[in-house]
């Protein structure tokens, strides 16, 4: 029960942050030095009928406070607008460029995890030989090198040099064979690993780096509790203790960063996605910075930021769920 | 590390009594012992000498000669072209080669880039944009992280829920979504590097404010700030005086890891268009152009990836040694 009501209490808390970002996003929108509508039309030249018509269409003659209510009751309601540019409600736009976005970040932590857990685990047990020393080469590398440069190598090396994978766009799975003009579904499958397999590197490398720097330190710190030097003087094999003893303690702080860390996978898909030439909802972010398409811009920071707000909810859940000596109680 | 030194002298007061086994210049000692944090050191300690004289060569030919773009005190020596001089057409050659190529020169050690300039100077000068950027945004954020941050974890209660709501707000956009879009809409659609440094500095404040904050929680419950409390010191004067110093060095050590990734995140936001803009060289910038040319100059995209790399990883060496040094339960 007491699970049940931390969950509640947690979405509860949310609340005001999710009303923050809107806040935020809103403000910076409107705030900006200059007429809204010209900027939007950049330079063009219209006569003053159209830029009413258009302040009236988007309610801009209106004050900031009351344009806001609106806004947020549509948001509510699940209308983030209409894009200018585009002619479309914005929620149709980040409906068609949502799936590659969550492939490749999906992928991108796929990547880490399935690196960066036996990485940690092997360094921490081989502390201080040259493996750990290795290991900690490749994830200080992994930290200090920026997301959208190793794609840019990544695509140098395999696509431009060797030639072996193709340096741009994505297939899409859910899609049917015939619009690729591939032979089948296993071909399909085929070109889409191969299509991910660049940008998902790219973009998975920080965070392999960044969780794999926490796994070890976890298993250095949980091969040194009480409880393994209990299992060791019992005698239990050495290989049982790192799976059954240290190994799940030491999991519960990677569940914490995955969820922190969304934030920055999402930043990075906006790179990704513009190296790679992804149409996800990074390079939809940017061509709507470009022409400066405030509506869409607006819809793509709120659903990037709830997206973010919901991913650390389901860790903090996930990590009540699986951690018995969390109090269900007030925390930070 | 002239930053370093200016900050550790504010805060030694506090600190003298105890200065024989924690002070800063134990902790210095501590960092030279480290042979990691050493070479970060020593790699931080280049690139702010190369970005200082770089910064003094460009401003003094300014103050001299009245623009840039005259004479520069780095040309007199041979391997220095002008940073920003576009050759006219004809005497700059474009794209050649880096000198260990078969058709390169020692005279363009790196080769030249699309509009002929060497590229060798240009990487040099970039370091001075990077740095800067990174030191004076993590700056940003360091002081007004600091004041939120100690007010917030010293008066507890309300004042404490309404700012930690606001820094979960910020924290939930990613960074690089919230700079690009306030760059681009506080400059009205025209976006530069100061932007992007203010941007970055705001966006960090909140991190800051919560680091300093959890430290303050202990700190606040010390004997000596009982003591001043009951002495009638107004809590303004404790809260500068005993609660910001004894909270500082955490807070130190992750405004130097800090910087890495502001220069990580600033190197992203030019290379999407959105930080410094041409001619200014500057890393980020610079894999923009030569993203187009990845086909025909494969070097172009790599220098200035390798420079952001050392860079960052400098810095992170650094931070980690300094870690180790202040935290003596990581010490064995």
């Amino acid at each position: 029960m007491g699970l049940l009501r931390y969950t509640a209490g947690r979405v509860v808390q949310a609340i005001p942050v999710l009303i923050g970002i809107t806040v935020i996003t809103f403000i910076l929108a409107n705030l900006a030095p200059g007429d809204p509508v010209r900027l939007m039309l950049q330079g063009q030249e219209v006569n003053q009928e159209v830029i009413a018509r258009i302040e009236r269409q988007y309610g801009l003659h209106r004050p900031l406070h009351e344009r806001y209510l609106t806004y947020m009751g549509n948001v509510l309601q699940g209308d983030l607008g209409h894009s200018i540019h585009r002619d479309r409600p914005v929620t149709a736009l980040l409906a068609q460029r949502a799936g590659p976005t969550l492939m490749l970040v999906l992928s991108a932590y796929a990547f880490a995890l399935a690196t960066a857990i036996p990485l940690g685990i092997i360094a921490a047990t081989r502390r201080n030989e040259p493996t750990d020393h290795v290991s900690r080469i490749v994830a200080l590398i992994g930290v200090s090198t920026p997301s959208f440069w190793i794609g840019i190598v990544l695509i140098l090396i395999f696509a431009i040099q060797l030639g072996w994978l193709p340096s741009s766009g994505l297939v899409y799975p859910w899609r049917s064979p015939d619009q690729y003009g591939y032979s089948g579904y296993p071909e399909l499958a085929y070109q889409t690993i191969r299509h991910l397999l660049l940008p998902m590197i790219a973009l998975g490398t920080l965070q392999m780096a960044t969780l794999m720097r926490v796994e070890r330190t976890q298993m250095i710190e949980s091969l040194q509790g009480e409880y393994v030097k209990l299992a060791r003087a019992y005698g239990v094999p050495e290989r049982t203790i790192l799976r059954k003893h240290a190994f799940q303690v030491a999991q519960l702080p990677i569940i914490t960063i995955i969820g922190l860390n969304l934030s920055t996978a999402l930043g990075g898909a906006v790179l990704t996605e513009y190296v790679f030439n992804i149409n996800g909802i990074g390079r939809l972010f940017l061509e709507a910075i470009q022409s400066l398409d405030y509506q869409l811009i607006m819809g793509i920071t709120i659903v990037i930021g709830t997206m973010f707000v919901v991913g650390v909810i389901i860790t903090d859940i996930s990590y009540a769920y699986i951690d018995p000596r969390v109090t269900y109680g007030e925390h930070d | 590390m002239a930053l370093g030194e200016a900050q550790m002298d504010e805060s030694r007061g506090p600190s003298e009594d105890v200065e024989a086994e924690y002070g800063w210049r134990y902790t210095f000692s501590k960092v030279m012992e480290d042979t990691t944090a050493r070479w970060g050191l020593y790699v931080v300690a280049l690139v702010l000498l190369i970005s200082t004289y770089t910064f003094i060569d460009s401003n003094l030919s300014q103050l001299t000669f009245g623009a840039v773009s005259d004479f520069t005190f780095a040309e007199t020596l041979p391997i220095f072209d002008h940073p920003e001089r576009i050759p006219p057409p004809g005497e700059g050659e474009e794209n050649v080669p880096p000198a260990f190529h078969a058709d390169g020169s020692l005279s363009n050690p790196l080769g030249t880039d699309p509009s002929g300039r060497d590229y060798f100077t240009r990487i040099v000068y970039g370091a001075q944009v990077s740095v800067s950027v990174g030191i004076v945004s993590t700056l940003i954020g360091f002081v007004g992280g600091t004041i939120i941050g100690a007010v917030s974890g010293f008066y507890g209660g309300r004042v404490d829920d309404v700012l930690m709501r606001m820094v979960e707000t910020v924290y939930a956009i990613p960074p690089l979504i919230l700079i690009i879009v306030f760059t681009v809409f506080v400059s009205g659609g025209s976006p530069d590097i100061t932007y992007a440094i203010l941007g970055v500095g705001i966006t960090f404040i909140p991190v800051f404010a919560r680091i300093i904050r959890s430290e303050v929680l202990s700190v606040r419950e010390m004997d000596y700030i009982e003591a001043a409390k009951a002495s009638g010191v107004k809590n303004r004067n404790i809260i500068r005086r005993h609660v910001i110093p004894n909270s500082f060095a955490p807070v130190l050590v992750y405004a130097t890891l800090q910087i890495g990734v502001t220069i990580l995140i600033v190197a992203g936001l030019s290379f999407l268009g959105y930080g410094a803009q041409p001619p200014t060289p500057d890393w980020g910038q610079m894999l923009n152009t030569s993203h187009g040319y990845m086909h025909s100059n494969v070097w172009l995209s790599i220098w200035p990836g390798l420079a952001i790399l050392v860079t960052i990883m400098g810095f992170n060496l650094f931070g980690d040694g300094l870690q180790d040094a202040l935290d003596p339960r990581i010490n064995d």
